[in-house]
């Protein structure tokens, strides 16, 4: 390789992981993390560099389109390993909404993590999720990215067991890596599968040479990556992880369980939309994954009295509208929907409005000094702290859909794309989307009125707007969920930019079902939730039948914990007593046993008194002679 | 070449032997000396294993696998006999193993009071046999070390080893076995092992046509197709069984858990390795046919010890027999990659030798210390020792999540490697090595989750740190494990011209 191409902007693309890479290693291995200002002042400068190399990799992907770098990494006999990024607009759409709620977060724990004794240590685990993250998304080899993959789940796991000492946290930790790591499971197989038809792990290579493998391996394939996204992104039956994860500080639950490391699912099945095109009964299934996750995850949201887990389940519900987003496009008839345009462009929206919700939600758990709180004890949000009370709605009204926020458009987007397949199922479908929107509208005016409205807890302390550092990044959120929508599908058409051709049109009569669900919901709820006050269990009086099953999670989460506790724990206690019984005991000390044992009954015949000798001699000597005589 | 390496060769054997022998000459009230000169001992062995490694990768022989330097002493030319030592890249990267484990056990081992002397004189000769197999070029002076690396074990354990106390746990349990039993068990088994190779070596003496031992003569030599199918399976059996193939694994968690902290090191990160080597070194190249035909068994037994291990791991609730089963589930891999007979998989597999032994003493280091300050294993009575202990904590993470496989640690490039190699000879048996590290996932978790993170229990308020020694031992390991995770290139290439050259002897 040359100096020449070396010395092109795109190449700086390997330094956006690398900036928050190198602000782990110093942070930990040169023992920065213990000085406070130091560590944070050092991993939001290098986030914010990576934001600004991000926007100047944006400026080079507009004027020169798709770039990428490659370099020979290692080669043996047998087995080449190239590394390289890719610039694509779905990379770096990944890579600003990335860094920029990184960004956000970071600036936000400032003044929410002050005072914590692992202040440092805290930024540290944040540098290395960004920098894994990032590498995640700019990744041209799959082997690469597997290897991101892992280590965001590191991360996520250190920042979810951020307070270890509390044995939920440690378990929720737990629960989080294990269940993810079950889904890679599937994750890593099809990769090696696609190494070993294809003899790489260049995404690009593996794409263009799709032709070469059977067809039926390449939908076991495709469903061994959607098993792996749907670990990842929290799919029925892996949700179970992502409520239990609420027990990280809050901007953790922003940053990493609502915009970014969750939508890593999302992102994949985008990213290999090619392999799944192909792949009718796997984009059916990402459907039905999708869409039941989305109806049952709205339920549980709407059953929940804690304030961040039902952002939780809404963020379940939103990545399956997702997942809906990318099956079927993929099923369309149309040429153009073809894309994964739709589910993307929910992901960005939607990254921006939940974080900001959760950012919120840390305000008010802030307040009441807090690590969890149910919406309850919270309320009274809007007496004093106004901004924090209409950046919550705001957010809100993103997430319902209401025209102009961006939540608005790409539901569209997302509602389109169903009736795109036509038939009996596509309408079905459709059907069951507009119920999930239909959902989340009557929870987030759930949410809404009983955090902004009513009158505070007299014990709790109130919900104030808290400082500077803090408010800065709502306001900015705010900002950005407002106008998302408008500029991606105005200005800036993100649909053409990720799949040439594609554009946003409005379409009446979708835009104004959409509109009419929303708010239909938000009238609902308004009728349904109004008296907070004497309404505790709300759901319970008016989803009698339905509220047992969702106040317990849809006993997804008993039937886990049972199936590990009775199922693969006692199993596992059998085996390991197998191993001793059996195995050790009777066979290995049984055979080291057995001479023994032999000895002892020959021993019987050795008892050294004449007599006994002399008598079996002679019985010997009368039994040789019969035989000689008989003979 | 350069010439002067011959004699580093000699001396990675030759220094712990001797200092061995110096010892028995120091007086045993001296301890604080025999101590230091044993540090120094293993130190220097480890300082020139470092070099050996580095000047083997230096010198281009990698390319080829060749092996180099080569000394050569006629021994007892009547019976062909012959003192060569030689390493390739295998070997080279197995003396690096055991100069790290043996440095870390060493400065773990200055603690021991009780009989320090004869401890270390034990422990040395130890990692003296253990370097000799790793280099020996001939059958006979192969077994010489293998025997010489087996016997002190059964001392070591027997000796500073320590039985379980039961009443340390809160529920009845009756997995635990006395050290002596430990100690029978593990020489037994090691023994029986090293009889059917015996048996095997003098089978290839007697069917070489020069009636040799030399080994570089006898890799040149082909067997008849009868003669190897008949003597593969107790290459397989003797050596698998040191290596923890299953159902002969039972010794090897009782060992791990009887023996004391240095000796345990060794004995799972480097001694179950003589077994992978063995089979490595005289299953798959002096008889390729017999592997051929064999290895479809082995693969299969290999993947039970995987998955079976694992969940074995998982019903435990001695932290040290979890750490024992873990071993005998990671064995498998090495196994597994052998038997897969493609460069990928052996590639995978010598790396996982290498990986899992740092990673496997590391835990060991800081179990050792645990056990020490606590006086007790039960998972279900430590909690929370994060707060008082977070190196152990730290270090004691890395090695797990080293253990399940974390990309960045040593772990992830050999278990990769092994997976691809496995994929190769069979999807199912490959997915089924792919879903066992998920099931390692759960166990180490659990493991961490239980005995680290949590409330701290008021009788753990005044249980300490990891002391100096401990941590430089664990952080030489972490060093190591860290670095063939981030870059595990140079390490793959130091082996991949000898385990190339031994596939393409196979086919």
């Amino acid at each position: 390789m040359n100096i020449d191409d070396l010395i092109q902007i795109s190449n700086l693309a390997v330094l956006v992981p690398l900036l928050p890479m190198a602000s782990f290693v110093v942070l930990t291995v040169f023992g920065l993390y213990k000085k406070s200002q130091i560590a944070s002042s050092i991993s939001i400068a290098s986030i914010f560099s990576s934001f600004i190399v991000s926007l100047l990799l944006l400026a080079s992907l507009l004027s020169e389109g798709n770039v990428e770098g490659n370099w020979t990494w290692m080669s043996i006999s047998s087995f080449t390993f190239n590394i390289g990024y890719t610039l694509d607009p779905i990379s770096v759409l990944m890579a600003l909404l990335v860094t920029s709620v990184s960004l956000s977060v970071q600036i936000y724990s400032i003044s929410y993590m002050s005072g914590d004794p692992r202040y440092g240590w805290y930024y540290a685990a944040h540098s290395i999720f960004a920098s894994s993250m990032l590498a995640l998304v700019l990744t041209n080899s799959l082997l690469f990215l597997y290897i991101s993959w892992e280590l965001v789940g590191l991360s996520s796991f250190l920042l979810i067991g951020f307070w270890y000492e509390k044995r939920s946290a440690a378990e929720a930790a737990k629960k989080a890596f294990i269940t993810t790591r079950f889904g890679d499971v599937g994750l890593l197989i099809a990769i090696i599968m696609l190494y070993l038809e294809t003899d790489t792990f260049h995404i690009q290579e593996i794409v263009s040479n799709l032709g070469m493998i059977d067809g039926s391996k390449l939908t076991l394939i495709a469903f061994l990556l959607f098993l792996g996204a749907m670990g990842k992104s929290a799919q029925i039956p892996f949700h179970i992880w992502l409520p239990d994860a609420m027990e990280g500080p809050t901007p953790v639950s922003a940053l990493i369980h609502a915009a970014t490391m969750v939508a890593a699912g999302v992102f994949l099945v985008a990213r290999l939309f090619e392999i799944f095109i192909l792949q009718s009964s796997v984009l059916w299934f990402i459907c039905l994954v999708g869409v039941s996750t989305s109806i049952l995850a709205g339920f549980m949201a709407l059953g929940h009295i804690d304030f961040k887990k039902i952002l939780a389940y809404s963020t379940v519900s939103q990545l399956g509208l997702m997942f809906v987003a990318l099956g079927a496009s993929g099923l369309g008839h149309h040429e153009t929907y073809n894309s994964p345009a739709a589910g993307l462009f929910h992901l960005v929206t939607h990254g921006y409005f939940k974080a900001l919700l959760f950012l919120v939600a840390g305000v008010a758990l802030h307040s009441i000094h807090k690590s969890s709180a149910t919406i309850y004890e919270v309320r009274g949000m809007r007496i004093n702290a106004p901004i924090t009370s209409i950046a919550m709605l705001i957010g809100a009204l993103c997430l319902i859909g209401i025209p102009p926020f961006s939540g608005f458009f790409s539901k569209e987007m997302i509602l389109a794309a169903p009736l795109e397949i036509g038939g009996v199922g596509g309408t079905l479908l459709f059907l069951a989307v507009l119920f999930s929107c239909f959902l989340s509208a009557i929870y987030m005016t759930r949410l809404v009125l009983v955090v902004v409205q009513g009158d505070p807890l007299v014990d709790q302390g109130r919900v104030t707007d808290p400082p500077f550092a803090m408010i800065l990044p709502i306001i900015v959120l705010t900002g950005t969920s407002i106008i998302s929508g408008i500029v991606l599908v105005g200005p800036f058409n993100i649909l053409g930019f990720i799949s040439e051709g594609l554009s946003f049109h409005v379409d009446y009569v979708l835009a104004s079902l959409s509109v009419v669900i929303g708010v239909g919901g938000i009238i609902i709820g308004l009728i349904c939730f109004n008296k907070t006050d004497k309404l505790s269990p709300d759901v319970g009086r008016y989803l009698k039948p339905l509220s047992v099953w969702v106040d317990g999670g849809f006993y997804f989460d008993k039937v886990t914990n049972w199936m590990i506790q009775k199922g693969t724990l006692a199993f596992a206690n059998l085996v390991a007593v197998f191993d001793r019984k059996i195995i050790n005991d009777l066979f290995v000390d049984g055979i080291g046993m057995s001479p023994n044992f032999m000895g002892g009954l020959l021993r019987v015949t050795q008892t050294g008194y004449i007599a006994h000798y002399v008598t079996i001699l002679a019985v010997s000597v009368v039994i040789l002679f019969g035989i000689a005589t008989l003979a | 070449m350069i010439t002067s390496d011959l004699y580093y060769l000699n001396l990675v054997v030759l220094i712990p032997f001797i200092s061995a022998l110096v010892i028995l000459l120091i007086p045993a009230n001296y301890s604080r000396y025999i101590s230091s000169f044993a540090v120094v001992a293993t130190g220097v062995t480890m300082l020139i294993s470092i070099y050996l490694c580095i000047s083997y990768y230096l010198d281009d022989n990698y390319i080829t696998g060749t092996f180099s330097p080569l000394t050569s002493i006629q021994w007892l030319p009547s019976l062909g006999i012959t003192f060569q030592l030689g390493m390739d890249g295998i070997s080279a990267l197995m003396l690096l193993l055991n100069g790290l484990v043996a440095f870390g056990g060493t400065l773990i081992a200055t603690r021991i009071e009780n009989r320090n002397k004869e401890f270390f004189v034990l422990y040395l000769l130890l990692v003296s046999g253990v370097n000799g197999v790793f280099v020996a070029l001939d059958l006979f002076f192969f077994f010489f070390f293998y025997e010489l690396a087996v016997i002190p074990m059964y001392l070591l354990i027997a000796i500073w080893g320590s039985s379980t106390d039961f009443r340390t746990f809160a529920k009845s349990q009756d997995f635990a076995r006395t050290k002596e039993y430990s100690a029978m068990k593990l020489v037994i088994y090691l023994s029986l092992g090293s009889v059917l190779v015996w048996v095997a070596f003098i089978g290839l003496y007697m069917f070489s046509d020069i009636h040799t031992f030399d080994f570089m003569i006898l890799r040149e030599q082909e067997f008849s197709r009868e003669f190897q199918l008949v003597m593969f399976p107790l290459i397989a059996i003797g050596f698998g069984s040191l290596a923890g193939l299953w159902p002969f694994h039972t010794w090897s968690p009782d060992g791990h858990v009887a023996a004391p902290t240095s000796v345990s090191m060794l004995h799972a990160g480097v001694l179950m390795k003589l077994g992978a080597y063995g089979i490595l070194r005289i299953g798959l190249e002096l008889m390729p046919e017999g592997a051929a035909f064999w290895m479809p068994v082995v693969i299969l037994l290999a993947t039970v010890n995987v998955v079976y291990g694992a969940i074995s791991a998982m019903g435990q609730n001695d932290l040290k027999y979890v750490i024992g089963y873990s071993s005998v589930s990671h064995m498998g891999y090495v196994l597994l990659g052998l038997a897969t007979l493609n460069v990928l998989g052996v590639t995978g597999a010598v790396l996982q030798m290498f990986s899992h032994g740092i990673m496997t003493a590391l835990f060991f280091v800081v179990v050792g210390g645990i056990y020490e300050r606590t006086h007790t294993r039960d998972i279900g009575v430590l909690q929370g020792l994060f707060k008082n202990m977070p190196k152990s904590g730290l270090l004691f993470t890395i090695a797990g999540l080293a253990s399940l496989g974390l990309p960045g640690l040593s772990g992830f490039a050999a278990e990769l490697l092994v997976f691809i190699g496995a994929f190769q000879y069979n999807p199912i048996i490959g997915s089924l090595g792919v879903f066992a590290a998920a099931i390692t996932a759960v166990y180490i978790l659990r493991l961490i989750g239980r005995i680290f993170f949590g409330p701290i229990d008021d009788k753990w308020k005044s249980v300490t740190d990891s002391s100096r020694v401990e941590y430089l031992a664990g952080a030489i390991l972490v060093a190591f494990i860290v670095g063939v995770g981030v870059w595990p290139f140079p390490w793959i290439e130091l082996i991949d011209g000898s385990v190339s050259s031994i596939i393409g002897n196979l086919s």
